[in-house]
């Protein structure tokens, strides 16, 4: 029963490709399988007990699959990205923070409030990770002369 | 050369950039890449959000600065891969700046998913997200309906253009409603798998995902406007929600 979520992710990110005007089904559709893939890799790891690593894992892989997609696509890897984390991102939980800011439940507001961003923190650290070794690996192969400053 | 029609070509590009939701370090580099194609050593680029400065020096040395307040932010995917591709062009074929000028006339007004298919996948992603957060079929079918409620009442409240907090509130707030009253009926069960997997429509999910790339990679104004934003969203929502079930329930 729980594996039929990983479905339902992929149906939930299909939907935000035309929301986020994603144009293209081919390229929609695997956006799409990136984000199914990533929850499963989340549910996967379920034995691990431990949510951030998950979300961190389950990023690290998104990511990478949607560098590989950009290559063959010839289109930015951002673009996968965005629909592909949707069913991981905190939206629950920035809204249940909001609610119970609004409730006056001074401890689960904030509970729930460095839960959510921990979990943004994990995803952004993911992607992150990625980004920065697929440009080490593009300079590399490129054998840049100067190494310049992304800061 | 004219360094005041470069100028105004990349501060065009980052502008796009910047309209369509790309990532801070993305419209930074883009510009100042352009710039150094066209042959700009000396060039310092600025980007938050809302706002992108550019300086450049022209033969004489004497600086020359443009800048750009973006009022309007959608995320358009496609846009981003449009900007971005005509970018990379330009860095490597460098056309004279008047062909580009017509090109960016082109980029102008993004490309969008047709409204019905928007306002239709809307309802889709309440219906997966519903399910996704544990709903049964029927409380999907109610999910759908919320999420096109959604879809719709936002596509209504962005002709008028109205203040976005408050087409936020108030799309929460129907949707909430159209919840209640699909619950009412004995169309669906539980109230609020319903209403999370609608909202994930509005939810600042990706915003608030972005707000801390943004800060881990350096880019802290602007890290800090996109949380303060996904806040302020998600606080409207709960009072959207929070006053239809304060008022019905």
């Amino acid at each position: 029963m729980e594996w039929l979520t990983v479905l339902y992710a992929f149906a939930g990110c299909l939907g935000f490709c035309f929301v986020f005007h994603f144009r293209g089904i081919g390229c929609g559709l695997l956006a799409s399988l990136d984000g199914a893939l990533g929850w499963a890799v989340f549910l996967a790891l379920n034995f691990l007990d431990a949510e951030i690593l998950q979300y961190f894992i389950a990023t690290l892989i998104i990511s990478s699959y949607a560098e590989i997609m950009a290559r063959f696509t010839k289109k930015p890897a951002t673009c996968y990205l965005i629909i592909a984390v949707l069913p991981l991102v905190p939206g629950g939980g920035i809204y249940y923070t909001m609610k119970y800011c609004l409730e006056g439940q001074m401890a689960l507001f904030v509970q729930t409030g460095f839960n959510t961003l921990a979990v943004a923190g994990a995803l952004a650290a993911g992607i992150l990770t990625v980004v920065s070794l697929t440009r080490l690996l593009h300079m590399l192969r490129n054998r840049l002369p100067k190494i310049r400053n992304h800061n | 050369m004219d360094y005041q029609q470069l100028l105004d070509v990349s501060v065009k590009i980052g502008e796009l950039l910047l309209r369509c939701e790309a990532e801070i370090y993305r419209v930074e580099e883009s510009v100042s890449r352009l710039l150094e194609a066209y042959g700009c050593p000396d060039r310092s680029v600025f980007a938050i959000p809302s706002f992108l400065i550019v300086t450049i020096k022209d033969e004489q040395n004497r600086p020359i600065t443009q800048s750009v307040r973006i009022l309007e932010r959608n995320i358009n995917l496609s846009q981003i891969h449009q900007v971005n591709h005509l970018c990379r062009q330009l860095c490597m074929n460098k056309p004279p700046l008047p062909e580009v000028a017509k090109k960016l006339q082109d980029l102008e007004c993004p490309r969008c998913s047709p409204l019905v298919m928007q306002i239709l996948m809307a309802g889709l992603v309440g219906l997966s997200f519903c399910l996704f957060f544990g709903g049964s079929w029927q409380d999907g079918i109610c999910g759908a309906l919320c999420g096109i409620m959604i879809g719709a009442s936002s596509y209504f409240f962005s002709v008028f253009s109205v203040n976005l907090y408050f087409s936020i509130g108030m799309s929460s707030a129907l949707s909430a409603l159209t919840a209640l009253l699909a619950v009412t009926l004995g169309l669906g069960q539980n109230v609020d798998s319903i209403t999370i997997g609608a909202l994930m429509n509005l939810v600042p999910g990706v915003a608030i995902t972005n707000s801390m790339r943004d800060v881990i990679g350096g880019d802290l104004i602007a890290g800090l406007l996109r949380l303060v934003q996904a806040l302020m969203t998600a606080l409207f929502i709960a009072l959207g929600v929070g006053l239809t079930i304060a008022l019905f329930h």
